[in-house]
């Protein structure tokens, strides 16, 4: 389902964290959004998700004005995999996961033989249905991570907020759940950290910068060196890899920064290609 | 009515089948506890005089085949009482159980929001300042009265300007209203010129079943049903909320407002069990936690199992309490207190990383 962000103000305490955000999501599409810590991603996210309310824009998900529904109506289409997960209190993970049928459930409805079916096929498609008498506390992080985003696909919605889902995460459960999010089908925006990631699975990326939209477009269009330079400040060489076809980053310490300089002055393009042996005058 | 789930996985324990047992084994150890609790006491009565009698005051069956005196004892004098300790323990164990999810910490219970603390001062002002505008159910109105005022004080004080009511500033405002309303308490107390007044009061703090009658059942029962009903109904959203506050919303609850109501239920059940009781300490605390280790932590589970055990729980706090010093009684908080403090620490204990500090 498509989702557009327009113009999205928000801040606290006197402090704009979101300067007029506007992004889209195309039915089926997988968009990452990237930008250093306190570009404003995460809020960004809860806006879309409605824990936070913006002073200013538009959220529409289909025909749906998302910041005028009601929290339960838009649960029932957005999923959220966040970043927090339940603490002090133990579930068990069938009982996780079933509580994304919650948004679809009346007050004194009772668990059907449908809503356990669904329950038990998203923990299977996240592999873990074994898992599903275990404590959620007794996981490792990436089967926690797994368990959550079952607990999204058992809410059924048609648009996937994950909020760095990949964080703590070992790369092969980073690849695993990344690539279980691709393959589903739906219309999904992810908050990234690692820029690989972003490029390998992401169809589109926005570059988020002190809360505005800084660049955005295809993976290779977006990661440049230039533009990781100017956005991280940190230097870097990208490269098309032959296996994957998508960009590749690879960062630069200080030590091997190509031209040591403050700042890239009109020779966009031309650094990436450059190769760092050859760096020091 | 409910198998385990389709393609069940052998290793953990059938959760819903196992549930339907340990409901029944707590129903039955209620209906036995409950008789236990009649037959002791200084005169001693056999159980089945105790459902006769209870059989043929309820229905008018029955030709009486024992004493008058029996007949009194177990109905006018024992029988409410046990029901009495029944209903409290039950209500206190159910408002504890939502009231820790309600803010989100394990160490909530009924009082964390000055319910106890606003019911004495409303008990005080009774018993030691004398203030009787209800005749003999003065001092249920006025503790009733204290713990909803000190509930609403709370509320009022932890909402943030921006209209959010967050789970910390419930309790840091509950733990300041309740700090001010003992001293309100303390110097009431330390006014008081007769002595058997303060043993009152300080017998009232530590909560007693002693006064129970029959009228004093009808309230808390309707208030403990009806609470429950309520609360079951909205056991997935409590899931949500313990699961956490964003987890929440994106589920589709409206925390804010869920949280407001739910908090004025468990204030409403909170003075009406303290009402007739006192207030009666750690029953609301222990026994959500222990049924959690049981029937894990779904509200649809913990909800009935909680209320079943803490009325087993408090019946039994009773029997000790009248029995244990007789012909004196202690207040039966004395009882519940002496042994939640242990069980509190061993709690502490075994979940050494999550009291810390970050815990997720």
């Amino acid at each position: 389902m498509r989702l557009d962000v327009e113009n999205i103000v928000w801040g606290a305490d006197g402090r704009k964290i979101l300067r007029g955000v506007s992004l889209e999501v195309g039915s089926g599409e997988v968009v990452g959004l990237i930008g250093p810590n306190g570009s404003g991603k995460t809020s960004l996210l809860r806006c879309v998700y409605k824990v936070l309310k913006p002073q200013a824009g538009l959220i529409s998900l289909g025909e749906e004005d998302v910041l005028r529904s009601s929290v339960r109506r838009m649960a029932r289409r957005t999923a959220v995999v966040p970043q927090e997960t339940p603490g002090e209190f133990d579930f068990a993970v069938r009982e996780i996961a079933a509580m994304g049928r919650s948004p679809h459930k009346g007050l004194f409805e009772r668990e059907t033989a449908e809503d356990r079916e669904i329950v038990d096929d998203s923990l299977s498609r996240v592999g873990m249905l074994p898992f599903a008498e275990r404590q959620f506390s007794t996981l490792s992080g990436g089967e926690k991570q797994k368990v959550l985003v079952a607990r999204a696909l058992a809410q059924k919605a048609r648009l996937l907020v994950l909020d760095e889902p990949t964080n703590h995460l070992d790369v092969g459960h980073q690849l695993e759940v990344l690539g279980l999010v691709r393959g589903l089908g739906v219309s999904a925006l992810a908050a990234l950290h690692d820029l690989n990631l972003a490029a390998l699975f992401c169809d589109r990326i926005y570059v988020l910068s002190g809360g505005e939209v800084f660049a955005s477009g295809t993976p290779d269009e977006v990661l440049r060196p230039e533009l990781i330079e100017r956005v991280y400040g940190v230097a870097s060489e990208v490269r098309i890899h032959p296996a994957t076809g998508k960009p590749h980053v690879a960062f630069l310490p200080e030590s091997l920064r190509p031209r040591p300089g403050p700042r890239p002055d009109g020779q966009e393009g031309e650094r990436g290609a450059r190769r760092s042996g050859g760096a020091s005058p | 009515m409910d198998e385990t789930g389709g393609k069940g996985e052998g290793g953990g324990k059938p959760v819903a089948s196992g549930f339907s047992g340990v409901l029944l084994a707590l129903l039955a150890g209620l209906f036995a506890s409950v008789t236990l609790a009649t037959i002791v006491g200084p005169v001693w009565i056999s159980p089945l005089t105790v459902w006769k009698v209870a059989l043929h005051e309820a229905t008018g069956f029955l030709r009486p085949d024992w004493s008058a005196a029996e007949g009194q004892i177990v109905w006018q004098i024992r029988f409410p009482r046990v029901l009495l300790a029944a209903v409290v323990g039950a209500g206190l164990s159910v408002v504890g159980t939502a009231l820790q999810a309600a803010v989100r910490n394990p160490l909530a219970d009924p009082f964390v929001l000055g319910g106890s603390s606003g019911a004495s001062v409303g008990a005080v002002l009774v018993i030691v300042g004398g203030v009787q505008f209800f005749g003999i159910y003065s001092l249920s109105v006025a503790a009733f009265v204290g713990a909803s005022v000190a509930f609403v004080l709370v509320l009022a004080l932890a909402r943030s300007p921006g209209g959010h009511t967050s789970p910390l500033r419930l309790i840091l405002a509950g733990v300041a209203a309740s700090y001010a309303l003992s001293a309100v308490t303390s110097f009431l107390v330390l006014r008081a010129d007769d002595p058997e007044e303060v043993r009152s009061v300080l017998f009232w703090t530590l909560g007693s079943l002693g006064g129970a009658r029959w009228e004093y059942l009808t309230l808390p029962s309707a208030a403990l049903i009806g609470g429950t009903a309520l609360l079951l109904a909205q056991s997935r959203s409590l899931n949500a909320l313990l699961a956490g506050e964003e987890t929440a919303v994106t589920l589709g609850v409206e925390t804010d407002g869920f949280r407001r109501r739910l908090l004025i239920l468990c204030g409403l059940l909170t003075g009406t069990m303290v009402a007739v009781s006192g207030t009666i300490g750690f029953v609301g605390l222990m026994v959500p936690h222990t049924v959690r280790l049981v029937v894990g932590a779904d509200h649809r589970r913990v909800l009935p199992a909680a209320a079943l055990s803490g009325a087993i729980l408090l019946v039994w706090a009773d029997v000790v309490a009248r029995t244990a010093i007789s012909p004196e009684e202690m207040p039966v908080g004395v009882v519940t207190s002496l042994a939640g403090a242990p069980f509190f620490l061993w709690l502490m204990r075994r979940k050494r990383g999550a009291f810390g500090g970050e815990g997720g």
